[in-house]
């Protein structure tokens, strides 16, 4: 985890950039990701989703991921409509997502993420074998400990001040 | 802290440079006060939130929440009786209780299957507050309320997109000016 450096000593500072830069996706820690054959159906691929905590399921041929079937396409194409559970998950699912190695920097995640709208990206080895996931919520949990909680005893700045005296 | 006319190496909170005089008071002030970082511990949660809030009312058919998910591009619907906001039904809730069920959507009413007394943020609190909350409780939506009265909600892409706004993309635009 990078550490930002306050400009109290006149060490240089690390902006928000640099950290997202210089961060890789493995130490976000990807989750083990759920798989599924592409001969799948969907109730098998939906069994294997609810065992996970990221909301997605990886459907594979052997290691390399062919697709990838998420919460949101159970909302949009399955849920409430007159789908048979036993079809196949190469119906539905997103084909050929987008992936990362471990290596990668967390920007270009954020950017990926950004710019297709996804909120998972698999993690892939060198070959295209599957390793990994990461979600939105890895990200979101890596901004929340960028800003080490000594930043929340800072001094006030001048222009906050406090309307009454305090003390009983 | 640095003397930052001489250079003269002094004692942490002194006031004044004890080789040349200059002024040190205002300097030695911890510097997270900046760009993004101090954006993020400042701005308020209403300042990012990017869609309006989805609501319901309690007595709504899961088919209907499910429906306006899907109609309102968002992963979480709101279900607020007499203003109050009394539950949340999530895409998670879709996968957890009704993905793979053979259960009628137009006969399950949200009140039965939302999550009831969900966290929310008051309208002044900050980003930073607000991130930490989703990254705690692992949620990827989150009420805004105004003394207790819904006015918005604030999700996991509102963040992502921030991020991405603020850190990357500007960034590099001034790069490329330099």
């Amino acid at each position: 985890m990078v550490e930002i450096v306050r400009g109290l000593n006149g060490e240089k500072q690390m902006s928000v950039r640099e950290a997202l830069r210089q961060t890789k996706i493995r130490e976000l820690k990807p989750s083990s990701p759920a798989c599924v054959d592409r001969t799948a159906t969907l109730a098998e691929a939906i069994a294997s989703m609810r065992g996970t905590s990221t909301g997605c399921v990886m459907v594979c041929e052997g290691q390399r991921v062919t697709g990838i079937l998420t919460e949101r396409d159970l909302v949009d194409k399955i849920v409430g409509e007159p789908v048979a559970f036993s079809s196949a998950v190469e119906e539905f699912m997103t084909r050929n997502p987008k992936t990362l190695t471990a290596d990668a920097s967390l920007d270009e995640a954020i950017r990926l993420m950004d710019q297709g709208d996804y909120r998972h990206l698999p993690v892939v080895d060198g070959a295209g074998g599957i390793e990994g996931i990461i979600s939105i919520q890895h990200i979101i949990g890596f901004l929340a400990e960028l800003f080490p909680t000594e930043v929340l005893n800072l001094p006030p700045r001048q222009n906050q001040y406090i309307d009454s005296r305090e003390g009983g | 802290m640095i003397c930052p006319r001489c250079g003269e190496e002094n004692l942490e909170g002194i006031d004044r440079c004890s080789n040349c005089m200059e002024p040190l008071r205002d300097r030695d002030v911890p510097q997270p006060t900046r760009g993004l970082q101090r954006l993020i511990m400042e701005e308020p949660v209403s300042a990012i939130s990017s869609s309006a809030p989805v609501v319901v009312a309690p007595h709504a058919t899961v088919a209907e929440a499910v429906r306006r998910m899907r109609e309102g591009r968002i992963g979480c619907v709101l279900v607020v009786e007499n203003d109050l906001l009394v539950g949340v039904f999530t895409e998670r809730d879709v996968l957890m209780k009704f993905a793979g069920t053979d259960k009628n959507l137009d006969e399950s009413k949200v009140t039965d299957v939302m999550t009831r007394s969900p966290e929310k943020v008051e309208t002044t609190k900050t980003l930073r507050f607000a991130l930490n909350k989703m990254s705690v409780g692992g949620f990827r939506h989150i009420p805004i309320t105004d003394q207790g009265r819904l006015t918005g909600i604030v999700t996991a892409k509102d963040a992502l997109k921030f991020i991405a706004r603020e850190a990357l993309y500007k960034g590099e635009a001034q790069e490329s000016e330099d």
